[in-house]
């Protein structure tokens, strides 16, 4: 296995000002030739005690659906041995994963569907990069951290296995964005523990459950956030959580 | 007593007082709850996050029901950007580590004090338009709270500015330059004679001071402009996190244009006086 590779910093702003001129090598998905170049490969390097299953990104699905997002996190948070989320912040690991180990897949997944240029380069520099729109660069819009930062956050449930949380809260991409983008939900972990816990419970018992329904989430989601304002959840048991939420279910 | 926006328990709470309050008119009259809390990163450990709290209650009678395992101190720490979330039962006062890995960018600490169990609190201070001196608290209650403490652990912020700016070579006459602050890292892009020039400058002391007192204090101006004028857009990068950092360990105002120069000048320690003092200028 190889370690995870990561660019310096002056890599990263070379290749984020030279997208427009590396554009064709990014739409068919091999930038092998840029990243060669003398002056380019001195500024790469890898983490020491990481590993990375190389092989297993090939297993990527490029299809732009929930289901492939949720099989996909499973696999990038699986492939990355000793990630630790400090390193996984850092937007120069995430450059070098794109540009040098999918970035065939980034591509297909983010950009395929590019109606000019000028859009191509926007796809791009959102998908590759992970610095456009604040913390959003990071968790949701490079291609492979989103993944990562996803399986992370729904790993801390450790009554589940992996794939069993991925398949149930990131296949459809309203809940799960409703889940990631309150920060408290997902960050406090009896908060998203209980969360997941309903979820699994509620597939558990009906394939299509009422808590999956657009109305139905979107009313619980606010129903706790509000109860929030009153409750301080980082101060409750993750058992007293859930006994909550279940009471504040549509 | 006065409605308390900042009250949504129902029943008294022990908080910092904000600026303009009336000490009289809080939840425990004229007692309040402040944290004291100091980031540092020990050279011996870099892996691990040191911090040094003190936190101070004013209620008397909060230290015995601490001590009879009524109530217990806890301390939240977040990170937005890592997704982590610890609750940490503390002492008065300590000394806290945690774990670097876990950790990115910023890092807020919230303390407050919980009930441990069901019981009956009394205190002399609960302010009497409550009606009472004793309340039932119950379990997992917050009694006491404090807003958040946010500071950053990048280790970056301990070093020197110069670390956050890099060249680009571009088609700009000989001695212009221009700054790009759209990313985390600021680039300056200057034709390729001039970055050679500045490269080979950074090598050597006595041009070293000429760059720094002439050069980098200008750029460093520019960014302590936009810091102002565009706060806005560029408070997430990490250029700007790190200036404000230095700032903030210098005390220095960044809220207006005033003393950007002067500013400039402090963080870089007076590389003009060192310019002034140089041989260069001793020897003309």
């Amino acid at each position: 296995m190889n370690e995870i590779p990561i660019f310096k910093r002056p890599l990263v702003e070379r290749l984020w000002l030279d997208v427009e001129k590396n554009i064709d090598s990014y739409i068919n998905g091999d930038l092998t030739a840029i990243l060669q170049q003398p002056e380019y490969k001195e500024l790469t390097t890898s983490v020491s005690s990481t590993e990375l299953a190389e092989d297993d990104l090939a297993m990527l699905e490029k299809e732009a659906t929930g289901v492939a997002d949720a099989k996909n996190a499973a696999i990038i948070y699986k492939s990355m041995k000793c990630m630790t989320p400090h390193l996984a912040a850092d937007e120069r690991v995430w450059v070098a994963l794109t540009h040098m180990k999918a970035p065939r897949f980034s591509f297909q997944r983010y950009a395929k569907n590019f109606k000019s240029t000028e859009d191509a380069v926007r796809l791009v520099k959102t998908h590759f990069f992970a610095r456009t729109g604040g913390s959003r660069g990071l968790h949701r819009n490079n291609a492979l951290s989103c993944l990562w930062w996803y399986a992370h956050v729904l790993a801390k449930n450790e009554k589940h296995s992996l794939e069993k949380l991925t398949t149930s809260i990131l296949s459809k991409t309203d809940f799960r964005a409703q889940l990631f983008e309150r920060p408290t939900t997902a960050r406090v972990k009896p908060v998203c523990n209980a969360i997941t816990d309903i979820v699994i419970e509620e597939i558990k018992r009906d394939s299509k459950p009422k808590i999956l329904e657009r109305k139905a989430y979107r009313e619980w989601f606010r129903k706790i956030n509000l109860n929030g304002g009153i409750k301080l959840y980082a101060s409750m048991s993750e058992q007293n959580v859930k006994a909550l939420f279940r009471d504040l279910l549509p | 007593m006065e409605f308390d926006k900042d009250k949504a328990f129902g029943y008294p709470v022990l908080r910092p007082m904000f600026e303009g309050e009336n000490p009289n008119q809080l939840d425990y009259m004229r007692s309040t709850f402040e944290l004291d809390i100091t980031p540092e990163l020990d050279i011996e450990t870099p892996e691990i996050l040191n911090l040094n709290y003190q936190l101070d209650y004013s209620v008397r009678e909060f230290e015995s029901y601490i001590i009879n395992g009524s109530l217990g101190i806890y301390l939240d720490c977040h990170c937005k950007k890592t997704y982590y979330s610890e609750k940490f039962k503390v002492d008065k006062s300590g000394l806290l580590k945690i774990d670097l890995l876990n950790l990115r960018d910023l890092v807020s600490i919230s303390p407050f004090i919980l009930a441990e169990k069901d019981f009956y609190l009394e205190s002399e201070r609960i302010h009497p338009d409550f009606g009472f001196s004793k309340f039932l608290v119950k379990k997992n209650s917050v009694v006491a709270w404090c807003p958040p403490s946010t500071f950053s652990v990048e280790k970056e912020l301990f070093r020197s500015v110069r670390s956050i700016i890099d060249y680009q070579a571009s088609d700009l006459p000989f001695g212009e330059y221009v700054i790009d602050a759209d990313s985390d890292y600021v680039i300056i892009l200057a034709s390729e004679e001039f970055i050679k020039n500045c490269r080979n400058a950074e090598n050597v002391r006595a041009s070293q001071i000429l760059l720094i007192g002439i050069f980098f204090s200008s750029v460093l101006a520019e960014l302590l402009l936009l810091m102002v004028e565009r706060e806005e857009e560029f408070s997430d990068k990490r250029w700007f996190q790190i200036i404000k950092g230095k700032c903030d360990e210098l005390n220095l105002n960044t809220e207006n244009t005033t003393d950007i120069f002067k500013n400039a000048q402090l963080i870089l320690k007076s590389p003009l006086a060192e310019v002034a003092k140089s041989e260069f200028l001793l020897n003309e």
